[in-house]
């Protein structure tokens, strides 16, 4: 039994359809990237595995349980992390926040704050506040806020899609690391099919609303991934060919 | 010409006015029992202050002040929490609301006096039903207007409903709430001195009035700049609190 499945899944918004009938299996550990036209109801399939929303129709299923609401084992990365970010805490406070109420000691909170902080290349940067850093260093507040609460799913969404593509690329590179170091399973929603390749074991192409699974092709790209080296493979660019393709059909 | 780009030219102006003032008085074109030159009045100002029943006048005063405002801040940020994040609350309470808003506040003076007669009960109850409304308005729609970006946030780090308000909501609508707070400690002020003039025998409205009723004019000017004194007071100390509480909306905008 995998580990996420998506059976015959639905989700409708009054009279528009985001997501019909779609089912998917993702195993334990598994890097998968979600790309498809924009608006195709990328988010929304991230969502209801989030639990943030519930299916329409269908069944969403996380380790033993059907999910209906967010649970404990699968975390959620907003792609506007200057909102999902709380201004009134320092960073220090922020990585704590899905930690707290835990009944983890005010020490051990702080303690692991700085630890996943210094993952995440911010030490030093604990007192400050969010509007004091730079956008690439808030969406590191996120991923370090994620990691903290000690979740096994990453969900993604488009978590780099506002920054520069420099930023982006230490960011990718970041991600990849912890993913293998926590052997945490990622979904990573993306509308950058490079970035997409780039990151994943799989990229799954989703159609135009209601999304449909289009293709969902596997690359054997080795890790770790080299930001000039990887894109270079044959093997990248013909994957990055057809899905290119299969995103925008000529 | 720096001076005029400081707040000394402003100062200056104030100076001036009273010099004015003073002048004026004095060389008797005006009534002088209503229009005593700016020196009297002083004088006067000073004789409360040494000898020290300015304390007995604004006692009273701010006792009931705080005491309504406090109460209006709790039913106000009360009220409008449920109001904004529970909609059939919402629903409930908001036509009602916008009915008994419009009324001014001192409309509600007679009616108090009927049901509490002319003592301390009367004057907080229409200086915390005056004083509830901007707070109850200004948090609810501070709370309805939290992004659910920070809500889903709350939910996908599995907040209860309680820690939500606590650490999400409430925060996230402080600002607002302050804005509010701020409306009502002016209205509070206007409406200690409203109630007191009605129905007093203490307090800085009453002396006021009495003042002028016993024709210690000078008495009257000195209690309206005491007025005038404990309102930049009140106000400096309200935007310390706010500066301290709200360090982080104030440096992020």
């Amino acid at each position: 039994m995998s580990f996420i499945s998506l059976q015959g899944v639905s989700r409708t918004f009054g009279s528009f359809t985001a997501v019909e009938d779609l089912s998917l299996e993702v195993e334990k550990g598994e890097f998968i990237s979600i790309v498809g036209p924009s608006g195709c109801g990328k988010s929304t399939l991230l969502q209801m595995v989030g639990g943030l929303l519930p299916a329409s129709k269908g069944l969403v299923r996380l380790g033993q349980r059907s999910v209906t609401a967010p649970l404990r084992e699968a975390v959620y990365v907003f792609q506007h992390y200057n909102r999902s970010l709380f201004p009134w805490r320092t960073v220090r406070r922020n990585v704590a926040f899905g930690i707290e109420d835990t009944g983890l000691s005010r020490a051990q909170i702080d303690r692991k704050c700085s630890e996943y902080l210094g993952l995440v290349g911010l030490n030093g940067f604990a007192d400050h506040y969010p509007h004091q850093l730079s956008g690439g260093m808030q969406q590191r507040v996120a991923v370090a806020r994620a990691l903290a609460f000690g979740a096994d799913v990453l969900l993604m969404d488009e978590p780099f899609g506002s920054v520069d593509a420099q930023t982006r690329a230490g960011l990718q590179d970041l991600v990849l690391r912890l993913w293998q170091e926590y052997r945490l399973t990622v979904l990573f929603v993306t509308h950058d099919i490079d970035e997409a390749i780039y990151v994943a074991q799989k990229v799954l192409v989703l159609s135009k609303a209601p999304a449909k699974i289009r293709a969902c092709l596997a690359n054997e790209l080795e890790y770790p991934r080299h930001q000039v080296k990887t894109k270079e493979v044959p093997q990248y660019l013909a994957q990055r060919r057809d899905i290119y393709s299969l995103v925008f059909p000529s | 010409m720096n001076f005029f780009r400081t707040r000394w030219s402003g100062l200056a102006l104030i100076a001036l006015l009273l010099v004015g003032w003073e002048a004026l008085a004095r060389s008797g074109t005006l009534a002088t029992v209503a229009f005593p030159p700016f020196s009297r009045v002083f004088d006067a100002l000073w004789a409360l202050v040494a000898s020290g029943q300015i304390a007995g006048l604004l006692l009273p005063s701010l006792q009931r002040l705080l005491i309504g405002y406090l109460i209006a801040l709790l039913l106000g940020v009360a009220f409008g929490v449920l109001m904004g994040y529970f909609r059939p609350a919402w629903a409930l309470l908001e036509p009602i609301t916008e009915v008994l808003r419009p009324i001014p506040s001192p409309a509600y003076v007679p009616i108090a006096i009927l049901f509490l007669g002319l003592g301390d009960e009367m004057k907080i109850f229409t200086i915390a039903f005056s004083c509830f409304f901007p707070i109850l308005l200004n948090t609810y729609s501070g709370v309805r207007a939290v992004d659910v970006v920070q809500i889903n946030t709350a939910r996908t780090f599995g907040k209860s409903a309680a820690a939500t308000l606590r650490k999400v909501i409430l925060p996230a609508a402080l600002p607002q709430i302050f804005t509010g707070m701020r409306i009502s400690l002016a209205i509070a002020l206007i409406m200690v001195v409203i109630s007191e003039m009605v129905a007093s025998v203490d307090g800085i409205g009453y002396f006021i009035l009495n003042a002028q009723r016993s024709f210690r004019v000078p008495d009257m000017y000195a209690g309206v700049i005491t007025l005038g004194l404990l309102g930049y007071a009140l106000n400096a100390l309200f935007v310390r609190v706010e500066r301290r509480v709200l360090r982080w909306h104030i440096e992020s905008h």
